[in-house]
């Protein structure tokens, strides 16, 4: 009984850190707006021209920005894990995002409308999924790891290259690929990527029973006649979809899929049904408040989110892989 | 041992007078061989004189650097797959010269060499002691947390850069080449090269020891402590001056190591002056590349060692199973 007033309490918690970011993201700008302003912007019920054009015009596409990329990255974070039985996996370090993104910067490269970019991204990122298979093989954790390093490296260095032929002083632009921004705030693009994030999702739900047996181990799984490869095959499939709509929105974050399930975990322990929406609400909020500091800490400059995410989640990832060691 | 193995020395030789010619005549503009003949004062000359061949002159030597803190890294942390750009040392250096930079350190020579073994030197400490556990250095920690650490002081270069609005700079260095080598440059390369290569002479037989367990070492009286410092000094000294020179350049220091242990496998001694060599052979060579194959275009010379070196780690991990035994 303690345990489920537990849970309760930390889903409620998650919730309220979940409210206030996206109060937060909402309210702080070159134009401030109170809180109680964003309510009843939200609400419908302001008349004030300023705030209401401030809300949905100018902060509404970050925050789906931010809900679309911190979500889908830490779903996906989590069934790698998961399928993996890899704390430390995570679509950026096995070389997944880097592959999304060669992927965009190919298409970019090649043509001159975005309506592909996402076909774009998830081609790349399954052939740098597939690329990782390889490398696990012989189901070794270090191996697969190791072997995403590489391929980030390779993948990132063809990026350079190609963004720089295009143009040598559009060095930003391939920044963005590189290590993370929102790069294209356009409401259509956003909605039609937070669609597909948000088909992903219900479908990570209807396979969550699958994701439960699989905390378990696959001898396990097996053992209570769960068909482990298939199951697997589709997981993997959609964390690698998830990780693509992601880059798609926002290039390549990092280790937000690594942080955010692992706080979870450590708050809610194995059981999946309570991890999904604890990672789903971490990760968001972690975006979020990501993206008031990029945008508002810096003076008159604003920040890629990406640089912000790195400089708070790959301290967590050293951290996180020390205690991992120990555990070994 | 086949023929080549016993003579690679001499083939290496060879191949680096081949592609020093072809790396100073080649470029936007290939040259005809005659050109080297040309009178100082002539334009051609000129052109030859001041622009190429003290480009040639770096890349040679920043190879030979590289290739050769690679090696000693690898060979004291007992791991294969090392590289000064693995480490964060690389970012670290890069990091230094952005923070100089801003707070108007001006760019000589003199002040980027000492801040990038500042940076390098800084770096290489937080990395080591990261990696640092009981059983001595782990090489997953190592590999695992200086790849991340690295990128981690990358994504601190940039923000600093973005936000003092010096972004030319941070690109300058991360995209990394020799197009704007000068001479003195290539003194302070030519210098370093020298203390390098004459400490690693000095002390060949003891870093060679280095390679075995701390144990069997410590068992023949070898002071591991001093040999430790002295290969820690050089790998930091060698990997600061060549991102003084040359920028972000990863990987060189991972693959040509590796490749000539594939090809003549040997010990630290038998195989550092080849290694060096190589070095030299494998940057010359990209530097060509990146100046002649778009013709005016500068492709980015960290990328291609990145991927040159990545495809190599990618190999070795799927393949090699030395790497999987940490």
């Amino acid at each position: 009984m303690t345990s489920k007033i537990r849970m309760t309490m930390i889903l409620i918690l998650c919730t309220l850190l979940f409210l206030i970011s996206t109060l937060l993201l909402l309210s702080i700008g070159d134009i401030h707006l109170g809180f109680g302003q964003v309510i009843s912007v939200l609400l419908g019920t302001s008349q004030d021209y300023t705030a209401n054009f401030v809300v949905w015009q100018l902060r509404l596409p970050n925050l789906l920005a931010a809900l679309i990329t911190g979500g889908a990255l830490a779903v996906s974070g989590l069934i790698l894990q998961v399928t993996t039985h890899n704390p430390l996996a995570d679509s950026s370090i096995l070389g997944i995002n880097a592959g999304a993104s060669l992927g965009a910067v190919i298409l970019t490269a090649i043509s001159l409308s975005n309506d592909l970019l996402p076909v774009a991204a998830l081609i790349g990122a399954l052939i740098s999924c597939g690329l990782v298979k390889l490398a696990n093989r012989n189901g070794s954790p270090i191996q697969v790891l190791l072997g995403g390093v590489a391929l980030t490296a390779i993948m990132n260095g063809l990026i350079l290259i190609l963004e720089l032929r295009l143009n040598q002083f559009s060095f930003d632009k391939a920044l963005i690929w590189l290590s993370g921004s929102f790069w294209n705030l356009d409401l259509g693009y956003l909605m039609i990527n937070g669609l597909a994030s948000l088909l992903l999702l219900l479908l990570v739900m209807a396979l969550l029973p699958t994701l439960g047996t699989l905390t378990l181990g696959e001898t396990m799984a097996r053992g209570i006649g769960v068909n482990v490869k298939r199951g697997q095959q589709w997981l993997l499939l959609v964390a690698v979809g998830l990780a693509t709509v992601a880059v798609a929105v926002g290039g390549a974050m990092s280790f937000v899929g690594l942080m955010a399930p692992n706080i979870a975990k450590r708050l809610v322990g194995e059981r999946v049904n309570l991890l999904l929406p604890v990672s789903w609400l971490l990760g968001t909020s972690l975006m979020m408040l990501a993206d008031v500091v990029a945008n508002n800490a810096f003076g008159k400059v604003a920040l890629p989110v990406g640089l912000i995410v790195a400089v708070v989640t790959m301290p967590y990832f050293i951290i996180q892989l020390f205690s991992w060691q120990r555990e070994a | 041992m086949n023929w080549w193995q016993r003579h690679l020395v001499g083939i290496l030789i060879v191949g680096l007078i081949v592609v020093a010619t072809l790396n100073v005549l080649g470029g936007s503009r290939w040259y005809e061989l005659s050109a080297l003949w040309q009178p100082m004062h002539s334009l051609l000359g000129k052109v030859i004189w001041t622009m190429r061949v003290p480009r040639l002159l770096a890349s040679v030597m920043v190879g030979a650097l590289l290739a050769m803190s690679g090696l000693l890294l690898q060979t004291v942390s007992h791991n294969p797959i090392a590289d000064p750009s693995i480490l964060g040392i690389n970012a670290g250096a890069n990091l230094a010269l952005i923070v100089g930079g801003v707070l108007g350190v001006g760019m000589s020579i003199f002040n980027t060499v000492w801040l990038s073994l500042v940076g390098a030197g800084l770096a290489f400490l937080v990395v080591m002691s990261l990696a640092m556990s009981r059983h001595g250095i782990a090489p997953l920690r190592l590999i695992l947390g200086g790849t991340v650490f690295s990128g981690f002081i990358s994504c601190i270069s940039y923000a600093i850069s973005v936000m003092t609005n010096t972004t030319e700079q941070y690109r300058n260095l991360l995209v990394g080449g020799f197009s704007s080598s000068t001479y003195g440059q290539v003194v302070l390369l030519a210098i370093v090269l020298v203390i390098v290569i004459v400490t690693a002479a000095c002390f060949q037989s003891g870093l060679t020891l280095l390679a075995m367990d701390a144990t069997s070492t410590r068992g023949l009286g070898v002071s591991t402590g001093i040999l430790w410092s002295i290969a820690a000094s050089l790998i930091v000294l060698a990997t600061a001056a060549s991102v003084a020179v040359g920028g972000n350049i990863g990987f060189v220091g991972l693959g040509i190591p590796q490749l000539i242990q594939a090809i003549r496998p040997g010990s630290f001694k038998q195989n550092v002056w080849v290694t060096l060599l190589g070095g030299s052979v494998f940057m010359t060579t990209a530097d060509l590349i990146a100046k002649a194959t778009v013709p005016g275009v500068e492709l980015p010379m960290a990328a291609l060692s990145a991927l040159f070196g990545g495809c190599l780690l990618f190999m070795m991990v799927v393949f090699d199973r030395r790497v999987i035994q940490v």
